[in-house]
């Protein structure tokens, strides 16, 4: 053992212990006041720890009072009923029961009730949507649900976010076929009416899934997301208007609705 | 059928055994907590045996994890009813997640990853961030220790200290002295790297000593123009 270990074990906060490291402080004057200033420091901390901040004594030693954990027995006797259920299952469940319904509605809502002109609707942009929109969603409802590791502010989701924004929009200025293209800005309510409805069992889901009591931000964005791109996603395939004016009214604002939706059932969620 | 399979192995929480012995942790809780008595099992038993459905163990588990969090969370907070409401919230979270808790994971991490996650919650919807806590005037007052006694100007000095580092800093320092938490914990806990979280104290114990004076002088400075054996070698 020499100085530089010693050195290194200190800066990284994990110091080192043992016979080496006595015999090495017993000849190094050096080291042994490094670890009495580490000690001091420790002190200090330790001090800090056990501090007496302003708390009740129920606080202080949770053995001498019962209320503290009769009232945690009183929250987790409330933990009943099918939502209780839903949100204590394994995360990987959550999620894949948050992605199946999806799945399903794209099938049944875009392509079994598909668009009048399909037949000339270009494949690859059908498989290049599916796959860019599928991965978006299941990373907007990973995220959503996922309980560890740290959760990341929403910043680190503009990204997903933007793209979930933008990429209706874009949608709406690039008609996939000739008949779309001339089609004119009726029909727009259906189309909105229609995509709500079908992703409200989603959105049903992730609430009942969703952990805390009032969602945070981040889900409520994110589930926004995850749910406007599930919509516009079989809108495009459903529907075969591609009037600009239609599908930002029908389509895009969709995502925007949801966002709204949210934001309402955070409000009206207990504090 | 692929993808009924695996919706099944994804719903059904996995048969869990408990320190390889598939024996119930058996934990005794009087009640009224007199006369409270445990054996000594360890948090994961503890955890594994709650999952199994044994109340008293999520008791036990209470019990140590209670002070624990309450410190880690008053530090920040204004009042103990909000510290309070947190660690309840910890637990209560505990319980929901209960089924994501694998084998083999360690549980004091894990938890203190929800409590952080709870926390950083709580301050983003009041608006509030951990360094405004600077202005909290329990760091200005003097207070007292919990037998009635000053503390001493070093110890309110250290926690002045302490409170001006950048929260990510001080985050991983209160883990690691105060949670107790090593440091592949603290990495776990914050979602980070064992190196990142290592540099982030490193930087803290920097931070500190230089406030602190020369009471805790920068251990880099004591061996500055001496060179190591292993350098000299």
């Amino acid at each position: 053992m020499d100085c530089s270990q010693v050195r290194d074990s200190f800066i990284s906060g994990s110091p080192l212990s043992g016979a080496q490291l006595d015999a090495h402080l017993a000849g190094c004057p050096q080291c042994k006041a490094l670890f009495e200033q580490d000690a001091e420091l420790g002190r200090g901390l330790a001090a800090q720890a056990s501090a007496a901040l302003p708390m009740s004594d129920a606080l202080r030693d949770p053995r001498r009072g019962t209320d503290f954990f009769g009232q945690l027995e009183q929250e987790l006797g409330r933990e009943t009923g099918p939502r209780a259920w839903l949100r204590s299952r394994p995360s990987r469940a959550r999620f894949l029961f948050s992605l199946l319904p999806v799945l399903l509605v794209v099938i049944a809502g875009g392509l079994l009730r598909q668009r009048p002109d399909f037949a000339q609707y270009p494949m690859a942009r059908v498989g290049l949507l599916l796959c860019v929109y599928f991965v978006a969603i299941a990373l907007a409802f990973a995220k959503t649900l996922s309980e560890l590791p740290r959760r990341e502010p929403l910043r680190d989701y503009l990204p997903l976010l933007g793209f979930a924004l933008a990429v209706p929009i874009l949608a709406g200025f690039a008609p996939a076929t000739e008949i779309s293209r001339h089609a004119g800005a009726e029909g727009a309510l259906s189309c909105f009416g229609y995509g709500a409805l079908l992703t409200l069992p989603v959105a049903l889901l992730l609430w009942a899934f969703d952990r805390a009591d009032k969602p945070a931000l981040r889900t409520v964005c994110l589930s926004a997301a995850g749910l406007g791109l599930s919509a516009n996603l079989l809108l495009e395939l459903h529907c075969g208007n591609g009037n600009p004016t239609h599908v930002l009214l029908g389509h895009a604002s969709l995502g925007l609705a949801w966002l709204a939706m949210w934001i309402a059932v955070r409000g009206l969620s207990r504090a | 059928m692929l993808v009924a399979l695996l919706f099944l192995r994804a719903v059904l929480p996995r048969r869990r055994s408990i320190a390889g012995t598939g024996e119930m942790v058996s934990v005794c809780v009087a009640l009224g907590n007199a006369g409270y008595s445990a054996p000594v099992s360890s948090d994961e038993e503890l955890m594994a045996a709650y999952i199994a459905g044994d109340k008293a163990a999520f008791r036990e588990l209470f019990q140590r994890y209670t002070p624990l969090l309450q410190r880690a969370m008053a530090r920040d907070l204004r009042s103990p009813e909000e510290a309070n409401d947190l660690v309840q919230q910890t637990f209560l979270h505990l319980h929901r997640s209960r089924l994501d808790f694998e084998p083999g994971r360690k549980l004091k991490p894990w938890i203190f990853t929800i409590a952080l996650n709870l926390k950083r919650e709580y301050f983003r919807r009041n608006k509030r961030r951990y360094e405004t806590s600077l202005d909290d005037e329990r760091v200005a007052e003097p207070f007292e220790g919990p037998r009635g006694q000053e503390r001493s100007d070093a110890a309110r000095e250290t926690e002045r200290a302490l409170r001006m580092l950048p929260a990510e800093q001080r985050e991983v320092i209160e883990l690691h002295w105060f949670g107790g938490l090593s440091f592949p914990e603290v990495a776990e806990a914050v979602g980070s790297t064992v190196a990142a979280v290592k540099v982030r104290a490193h930087r803290g114990y920097v931070a500190l000593r230089a406030r602190l004076g020369d009471g805790v002088p920068d251990p880099e400075q004591v061996h500055a123009g001496k060179p190591s054996v292993a350098e000299s070698k």
